[in-house]
């Protein structure tokens, strides 16, 4: 078990495509770190420890061939989908049901579970489709996607659940429907949004609001809305780390805990504070190739379920990402959607590490073509 | 093909990523120094300083009024407002006292039974409070209300220009109260629900600090009457500042960050005391102090930044708190007697003394009541119509001045040339020969006795009717009127507090001849259309002795008193009046009152028939008279539409009693005047109060000690 553990380490380290992954994420995991020793230094103790059980879950995730995963994945899917149906029946914490408590004052968010084993479903459903090209053959995905999205928004967690029809359409780009589908389609949506803002709750409603007024130029730093409140403090916290970071007033603005959230949602503006507009762009940078190492080893990956896989698990990633930092500089609505590898928190962090721990799974064994060659991979 | 996907979507990323980074580039780059302004005012704290309210002192420096320190009964913002956080950490605060241990689960089982139990112990703190304290629950959280709004308004102040503030607070992320409250004023987090509470009550909050959590007793001021009721209508009371004063000049913290926001210190917060009426009032922005503000970094010990507080300045008054002290305890000494009328019955009366600078050095009205218990016995004192306590007897009441006008009738005649010292008028007991059952002389009204020929002297000393009816006809209504107004009567004095103008005859009066004429015989003996408050005929008669020099009465030391000299009196003319003045305590109507006297005065009787009401507007009664049934003519009662009697619409006649002296008689000093209402005769009723309190002078120093060892 071990040496086949060592042997598969071995292999990992081998390839092109895993240096540029590894390096990003320790790198932002050290960005984690040195960020929650800032804003909420009892937080930091705790990251180190899901750092360490994310490791270890990154490196079990190598050792299954991922045809196995994927055979599995429809029942996985399931799974993800009744417990995003149980965790409904849950005590809402912070107005929202999304976690189940587990022993030792630990959390588990059932939506990150269903986020990889949405992508490995969609994966696998779509690996030898051709019908993709057709506009029928999208009603199936997007009907599948309907359901945790659904489930999802009632929880209520809005930015979760828009990362599924998001990672959805990479998908679908990756699998090769036709961009003219894909235009339908959202431009259905887009006609369609007007008609479901009714639907939301009220704080949604004026978050999406504040977001209008501001790109609309209406409201001025001094004349924000009570809502924006955090918004506010965060672009405080980012702008007043200027150019190089550390400016003395930004870091004490951490330290007191004004920002609320500094150490999941927000994180991003507590890295902004300490490394200034140089550190920002380092891991927007360190993000970009995250994903240039996962689209170098998808091209390179001749099984289309892996490659789907792979373009699945890393957009996802750089959507929460986007969607995270967009929110935290003020051009996205305020929304619960954690950042990758360097939020402070344990399903995420274990998430986004099984993902990586999957891209690199697929990244050993591009090289076999079907299921077929399983054993001889294995071997 | 499927590569080329994959690069379009690694452009899309890309380009969203550049995106980011311009804005990133917008805020750390462009607009730093606005962001790192804001981050600096965000890390600082703005507290406020307290002050404290001057005192007011006599003449000699005694203090009447002052802040004490007390204990005042407070709760902590956050628990009144059962703050979650608070609660929480209070729970866990208990269960570390009570050593707790055991598993994690239990804890959490523990801390969420301590949270209810808490949450609980809160929700039976106004019960609590209103028993302890004599309170109705309805006060005590009509008073949270209260706390709650100096709150909104101290981080109004902070926050209005950056968050205006929903309704729907429902989200998480928004700041909670606690938070904005943080920034304001995390000093004062206790906030007073009763002041000044007993040391026994206060001892029991103490003891039970852990059953009522939120409850604490906290070291405070409160204005304290070293005097009680003495001066109570000039000194005056705080209350809780109005709304009216707090849209004038509310408290408006400053930002210490930046040059341009200098706030208003010195404006009010909702809670705050301002003076309700009397010095307390009039002297309101020279005894408020003005608060402080203190910046602070978070995490700082030393303060950045402060603007001191300012406490207000003490006021020092004309009064001599002791000596009025005095004279109201000799006025109000059931065996003295001074304040009954020659019925025997208890009147309320007024007595001011008035130096020729215009200083008042003493001004009693009674009843009088206990500024210390006026919270306590406000309502009762405003709803009490028979004795209106609250009225300010000397400045706010306006009375008929009967014969104490005939000196200043005198001054005109003597200045108009309508009669010399020399000249006599016959008194036949009544003015017109034919008439005797009109215009009549006391003195023949009484004995049937008449004066007969009288100079101006011998008609002062007397109070004789026929020569000032004669002077009042002589004069006519116009120029009386000038006269009065020349003294100063029907207008303000422009005292500091509350007063009346008082009544001068209408023009309308000139239109018949024949009623003007019978008028102003009338106003010659102080009757008809002219009312006047003590304060003014007091004043008055010190302009008639500065010789027609009008000094502004005041109260306040550090007044420059108005004065204008408006009228000269005939050489020698002031020294007849004197003269006739003079004579009045030794052999005029005031000489049983000042029996055996050594001190040399000067004054006049005043004996003015007068009608007030006997019933309120709601019939009550104001004295003690019985009602009157209205009789038909077959002697049954009248009834109304609704079977229920009638009852006469009764006014109470009879006689206010007057004494306006000076001291001493050769070189006037300080008048002294008296009212007694329903008094009855001035030298019975009202000299004695003037005896009195000259005898107080001369034992307080301020007058030879002639009368008393």
């Amino acid at each position: 078990m071990l040496k086949r553990l060592r042997e598969i380490i071995y292999k990992v380290l081998s390839t092109r495509a895993a240096w540029p992954i590894l390096i990003c994420i320790s790198l932002l995991c050290v960005a984690s770190i040195l960020a929650l020793e800032l804003s909420s230094p009892d937080r930091a103790d705790r990251q180190r420890l899901f750092i360490t059980a994310g490791t270890i879950v990154l490196i079990l995730s190598l050792i299954p061939h991922f045809q196995v995963i994927g055979r599995a994945s429809y029942v996985l899917f399931g799974v993800s989908i009744l417990l995003l149906v149980g965790v409904l029946a849950m005590d809402p914490i912070k107005g929202a049901r999304r976690w189940f408590q587990l022993p030792g004052d630990f959390q588990l968010q059932a939506s990150e579970l269903a986020k990889i084993a949405f992508v490995m479903a969609m994966a696998w459903y779509l690996r030898y489709r051709r019908n993709v090209r057709e506009l029928t053959g999208l009603i199936i995905p997007l009907m599948l996607t309907f359901v945790p999205f659904a489930l999802i928004v009632v929880e209520p967690d809005l930015g979760t659940a828009l990362l599924f029809p998001l990672v959805l359409y990479a998908m679908l780009i990756a699998a090769g429907a036709r961009f003219r589908h894909m235009l339908i389609i959202a431009l259905i949506a887009v006609i369609a949004l007007p008609g479901a803002y009714p639907l939301l709750n009220q704080y949604q409603q004026r978050r999406i609001q504040t977001v209008v007024l501001r790109v609309m130029g209406k409201s001025d730093p001094k004349q924000v809305l009570k809502d924006d409140y955090q918004l506010h403090q965060s672009l405080t916290a980012i702008g007043s780390g200027g150019a190089t970071g550390q400016g003395s007033e930004g870091a004490q603005h951490i330290k007191q805990g004004l920002l609320p959230e500094a150490y999941t949602d927000f994180i991003f503006a507590v890295i902004c504070t300490q490394w200034g507009f140089v550190g920002g762009v380092v891991v927007l940078l360190l993000y970009l190739a995250f994903f240039g190492a996962a689209v170098e080893i998808a091209a390179s990956t001749k099984d289309p379920f892996g490659r789907l896989m792979v373009i699945g698990l890393s957009s996802l990633i750089i959507f929460q990402t986007l969607i995270n930092i967009a929110m935290t500089v003020g051009l996205g609505p305020v929304v619960g959607i954690s950042l990758p590898f360097l939020s402070y928190g344990g399903s995420s962090l274990v998430t986004s590490m099984l993902a990586a721990g999957l891209l690199l799974n697929v990244s050993v064994r591009r090289q076999s073509k079907s299921v077929g060659s399983l054993e001889s991979t294995l071997r | 093909m499927l590569n080329r996907r994959l690069v379009v979507l690694f452009i899309l990323f890309a380009a969203t990523m550049v995106v980011l980074g311009l804005r990133l580039g917008q805020l750390q780059l462009v607009q730093a120094d606005q962001w790192r302004q804001e981050a600096r005012s965000f890390i600082h704290r703005h507290r406020v300083l307290e002050t404290s309210r001057g005192a007011i002192i006599d003449r000699n420096g005694q203090p009447i009024a002052r802040d004490e320190p007390c204990y005042d009964l407070a709760i902590d913002y956050r628990a009144m407002n059962l703050d979650d956080r608070w609660i929480t950490r209070a729970a866990r605060l208990r269960l570390r006292e009570q050593k707790f241990t055991g598993t994690r689960a239990e804890f959490a089982r523990r801390l969420a039974d301590e949270r209810t139990a808490i949450a609980d112990q809160i929700d039976a703190i106004p019960d609590e409070v209103a028993k302890k304290c004599n309170m109705s629950v309805l006060q005590v959280r009509s008073r949270f209300n209260e706390i709650r709004a100096r709150i909104r308004a101290l981080r109004q102040d902070r926050w209005s220009n950056k968050f205006v503030r929903g309704d729907e607070a429902q989200d998480t992320i928004v700041p909670t109260d606690d938070e904005l409250q943080k920034e304001v004023h995390d000093e004062t987090v206790a906030h007073t629900i009763v002041p000044a509470i007993p040391d026994d009550i206060a001892f029991y909050f103490r003891q039970n600090a852990t059953r009522l959590p939120g409850l604490v007793v906290i070291d405070a001021k409160r204005r304290e009457y070293l005097y009680n009721d003495v001066a109570c209508h000039v000194i005056g009371a705080l209350r809780n500042v109005d709304d009216v004063a707090l849209k004038a000049g509310r408290f408006d913290l400053p930002n210490l960050l930046s040059d341009s926001d200098a706030g208003n210190l010195h404006g009010y917060l909702p809670g705050d005391n301002m003076g309700e009426f009397g010095i307390e009032r009039f002297a309101e922005n020279t005894l408020r102090g003005t608060r402080g503000v203190r910046l602070t970094e978070l995490g700082a010990d030393a303060p950045s930044k402060q603007i001191d507080p300012v406490p207000g300045r003490d006021v020092q008054l004309t009064l001599d708190i002791k000596l009025q002290h005095d004279v109201q305890q000799a006025l109000l000494d059931p065996n003295g007697g001074l304040t009954r009328g020659q019925d025997g019955a208890v009147h309320h009366v007024a007595l001011l003394v008035l130096n020729m600078r215009g200083e008042v050095l003493l001004m009693i009205s009674l009843p009088s009541y206990d500024l210390n218990q006026l919270d306590q016995i406000r309502t009762k004192l405003m709803d009490d119509e028979r004795d209106r306590p609250l009225v300010n007897r000397a400045t706010a009441a306006v009375y008929t001045p009967g014969s104490t006008i005939k000196p200043l009738i005198a001054a005109g005649a003597l200045t108009e040339k309508l009669i010399t010292p020399n000249d006599t008028i016959t008194c036949n007991g009544h003015l017109f020969p034919n008439r005797p059952g009109m215009f009549r002389c006391d003195y023949y009204v009484e004995y049937g006795l008449t004066h007969g020929p009288l100079h101006l002297n011998e008609a002062l000393e007397k109070s004789c009717n026929i020569y000032f009816f004669t002077l009042g006809e002589r004069l006519g209504l116009e120029r009386l009127t000038h006269w009065f107004d020349l003294f100063g009567l029907g207008s303000n004095t422009g005292i500091e507090v509350p007063e009346q103008d008082g009544v001068l005859p209408p023009k309308s009066l000139l239109a018949d001849p024949q009623m003007a004429k019978a008028e102003s015989i009338f106003l010659g003996i102080g009757q008809g259309h002219v009312n006047a408050t003590l304060l003014q005929i007091a004043s008055a008669y010190a302009t008639l002795l500065r010789n027609g020099q009008v000094v502004q009465p005041h109260l306040l030391a550090a007044t420059t008193p108005a004065s204008q000299q408006k009228f000269t009196l005939a050489p020698g003319t002031l020294a007849a009046i004197e003269d006739g003045l003079n004579r009045v305590p030794r052999t005029g109507t005031a000489r049983k009152a000042f029996a055996g006297m050594k001190m040399s005065l000067g004054g006049k009787t005043g004996t003015a028939d007068t009608e007030r009401d006997v019933y309120d507007d709601y019939g009550n009664p104001l004295y003690d008279d019985p009602p009157v049934p209205l009789l038909d003519r077959d002697g049954h009662p009248r009834l109304d539409r609704d079977g229920k009697p009638l009852y006469r619409r009764q006014r109470r006649a009879g006689a206010d009693a007057w004494f306006v002296g000076y001291v001493p008689a050769q070189q006037p000093q300080y008048v002294v005047a008296a009212i007694m209402e329903f008094g009855g005769h001035g030298g019975t009723a009202a000299a004695p109060m003037v005896r009195e309190t000259i005898l107080q002078m001369e034992k307080h120093g301020y007058l030879p000690k002639l009368d008393v060892p």
